[in-house]
């Protein structure tokens, strides 16, 4: 029990892919100018990491060492394609937004990731927590990058206006630049928060003994 | 069993398995995604035709076309095809047409929809395309401010920058490539939409 | 000033009275012909937009260095010169909350996240003039001249402008780009104090000059009109951001002036100015490690 809750605990903040990590960029820099778009974009990212996870996590054994990664990169593909036909047809306004970024999460690094460092090692029941954890980090991180860009470069949230209106939205924050600035700034608050955490941790431990 | 051996067969099975997989996926997406595809083009074509429901596709045949329109027609038998959308209302009855026109703007090619009522023959709607102007300048183009000014225009009364339409602040040749692309061809579609009606 | 870090390079050295306040003070001295000249013709928003955006930078740049637990230097004047440099460089209609908010992120974005003067790679003038074109298109390209809004002329045809309104200022445009003879006198003066090398600005213009003849274009035109001027005498010469040696600087603006031709020929950017010299800073530390000076008696073959 307590190897579930940890594994799906480090990936929200300790090992979050976006802010800790840092793989997986292209999509957070290109999709996250609104809030929804990050959202999708993260459902869409975790949705295919919690199936190809469990999946590698249960044929592990049967697949030869040298063919792993071909294997794997066989199965990711085809959930994303599933992904993107389904999405293709039942949401066609977000299959729209998401564009060529959709099948490129095959390439994903945070995919082959944790097929590689986790899935291909551990039980199944583990790699599910693990992808689940690593999924919600992903979707968190996404749509804050997007509810930031969103608001300062347009005044609305999810759509709706939340801005006054005497608010100028900050075109730059929608655009290629703002990615970077945001992507940048929220790394920074989280490596601080991080920080902080640690010395704290560090100071306890110190006073107990 | 030798190690290359099962190397082929698990490879293999996956990919069999996954190839079943994508073709029942694809199967069951087929009919949505055909049907969201012909939406997206007649909902520019509705937007533009109040009251249309349905569309008709018309390949006229008009005599003088303007030479630099190259995009909006192709060349079938060495004659100049436009294609003009009629739009059906409920009842099957056609509320006008819409054709496209381009004209190139400040960062490329404007295309825009031009929506003529039936009985009127004037503009009832007109709704951008496709463009690449500059983001934040060029763009207000496609704002309903811009583009509503065109409507209730006719072949008699040509458009002009200034006069029948105020020009974008700060995008004075996205107005006028817009204007351009307007005014260009309507006296021969609605020429041509008579004579193939 | 208390100078944190040493540089080290080879000798020779030479020593002289120059201070980097000196150098600033030469370059806000040779700005006052230009802020002048667009007071003339703009009034008192070129007074508004240079004094605001000069503070915003100022204490942008007090604030960062206290936070950064840094010896707070904005006296030496690089922030000011920002400042000034940003304020004259935008159209005279931008709301005054623009000017400071660009200022604030040139300082920064462009100077202070790479660890103040001397660390940005990028003119943070610039720097800011690029956040502002990208985030507020509309107001950032708003002309006006006695209270008529207009293209800038480089949208409209050549020949709709007389050079000697275009050389004295009596158009529309940002306010301090548009008066060549006080940019000249600016830049006449840094030249003269040894602060400008003759060499950016010559092979920036000339550049520019030479392929709008083979383009077909009016040379004197494309030179007089827009920011071209003001940005290869004022932002083309900063220290920090262009290469330091002599070859690199012939390099430099040569670059530049065929990045702003291109733009300006065939790109959908209604002025290029501000992107053709920022691409060469960032190509800045490149060149000057191409261009480095031969150590002496190295290099060369002995018997060659």
């Amino acid at each position: 029990m307590k190897h579930f809750y940890s594994d799906f605990i480090k990936g929200l903040w300790r090992e979050n892919p976006t802010f800790r990590l840092l793989i997986g960029l292209c999509p957070t820099l290109a999709v996250t100018n609104n809030a929804l778009g990050g959202f999708s974009m993260g459902v869409s990212t975790a949705f295919v990491l919690i199936l190809s996870s469990t999946m590698i996590s249960l044929v592990k054994h049967l697949i030869p060492d040298k063919v792993r990664i071909p294997a794997y990169i066989v199965l990711i593909a085809t959930f994303v394609t599933i992904l993107e036909l389904f999405m293709n047809a039942y949401l066609p306004a977000i299959y729209a937004q998401l564009g060529i970024f959709l099948p490129l999460i095959v390439v994903n690094c945070i995919i082959l990731g944790r097929a590689e460092a986790f899935a291909s090692k551990m039980p199944v029941s583990r790699s599910i927590f693990d992808a689940l954890g690593m999924g919600f980090g992903i979707i968190w991180a996404l749509t804050s990058i997007g509810i930031m860009r969103e608001l300062f470069g347009t005044g609305q949230v999810f759509g709706f206006q939340v801005m006054p209106s005497s608010f100028e939205p900050i075109g730059m924050m929608t655009a290629a630049p703002g990615a970077f600035i945001t992507l940048g700034t929220a790394v920074a608050i989280v490596t601080y928060i991080s920080d902080r955490i640690a010395k704290k941790h560090a100071k306890g431990k110190k006073a107990t003994e | 069993m030798g190690e290359s051996t099962r190397m082929i067969i698990v490879l293999t099975v996956i990919c069999m398995i996954s190839a079943g997989v994508l073709a029942w996926a694809y199967n069951v997406t087929y009919e949505p995604i055909l049907a969201n595809r012909a939406r997206a083009l007649h909902s520019s074509i509705f937007q533009v035709l109040p009251g249309a429901e349905d569309v008709r596709v018309i390949e006229a045949r008009p005599t003088s076309l303007a030479e630099d329109d190259e995009y909006s027609t192709k060349t079938v038998d060495s004659d100049q095809v436009l294609l003009l959308y009629q739009g059906l209302n409920a009842n099957g009855k056609s509320v006008g047409f819409a054709y496209l026109s381009e004209e190139t703007g400040y960062g490329g090619i404007i295309q825009v929809l031009i929506g003529v009522d039936e009985n009127t023959e004037k503009i009832v709607g007109v709704t951008v395309v496709e463009h690449s102007e500059t983001a934040g300048i060029g763009t207000k183009i496609e704002e309903e401010g811009f583009k509503s000014q065109f409507i209730g225009k006719g072949v008699n009364d040509p458009i002009t920058i200034g006069i029948d339409i105020d020009s974008i602040t700060g995008s004075t040749v996205s107005s006028e490539a817009m204007t351009k692309a307007i005014n260009k061809n309507l006296g021969v579609a609605i020429q041509a939409y008579r004579e193939a009606k | 000033m208390e100078e944190t870090r040493f540089k080290i390079s080879p000798s020779p050295h030479i020593r002289d009275e120059d201070s980097t306040q000196n150098i600033m003070l030469t370059v806000v001295v040779a700005l006052l012909p230009v802020w002048i000249a667009a007071t003339y013709f703009f009034g008192f928003d070129s007074i508004r937009l240079v004094v605001l955006s000069s503070l915003s930078a100022i204490i942008t740049e007090a604030i960062c260095q206290k936070l950064r637990k840094r010896p707070v230097t904005v006296w030496d004047g690089s922030a000011l010169i920002t400042g000034m440099l940003l304020g004259l460089s935008v159209p005279p209609t931008l709301p005054s909350w623009m000017i400071v908010f660009g200022a604030a992120v040139a300082i920064i974005v462009g100077k202070q996240l790479f660890g103040g003067l001397g660390g940005n790679p990028f003119n943070p003038a610039l720097v800011g003039r690029a956040i502002l074109v990208i985030s507020f298109p509309s107001p950032m390209s708003k002309w006006t001249i006695d209270g008529i809004t207009t293209a800038t002329p480089l949208m409209e045809s050549a020949g709709n402008f007389a050079y000697h309104e275009l050389f004295f200022g009596n158009i529309a445009g940002s306010i301090g780009e548009t008066s060549a003879f006080a940019i000249l006198l600016g830049g006449i003066f840094m030249y003269y104090r040894g602060v400008l090398d003759y060499r950016m600005p010559v092979s920036f213009l000339g550049t520019v000059a030479i392929l709008s003849i083979l383009l077909g274009q009016d040379p004197i035109f494309q030179i007089l009109s827009g920011s071209l001027l003001f940005a290869a005498i004022f932002m083309a010469s900063d220290l920090v951001t262009t290469p330091v040696t002599p070859k690199g600087r012939w390099i430099f603006g040569i670059g530049a002036g065929v990045i702003l031709t291109v733009i300006r020929t065939w790109g959908s950017l209604p002025e290029g100015v501000t992107y053709s010299i920022l691409l060469m800073n960032a190509a800045t530390p490149l060149i000057n490690r191409y261009t480095r000076p031969r150590i002496y008696g190295r290099g060369v073959k002995a018997n060659g």
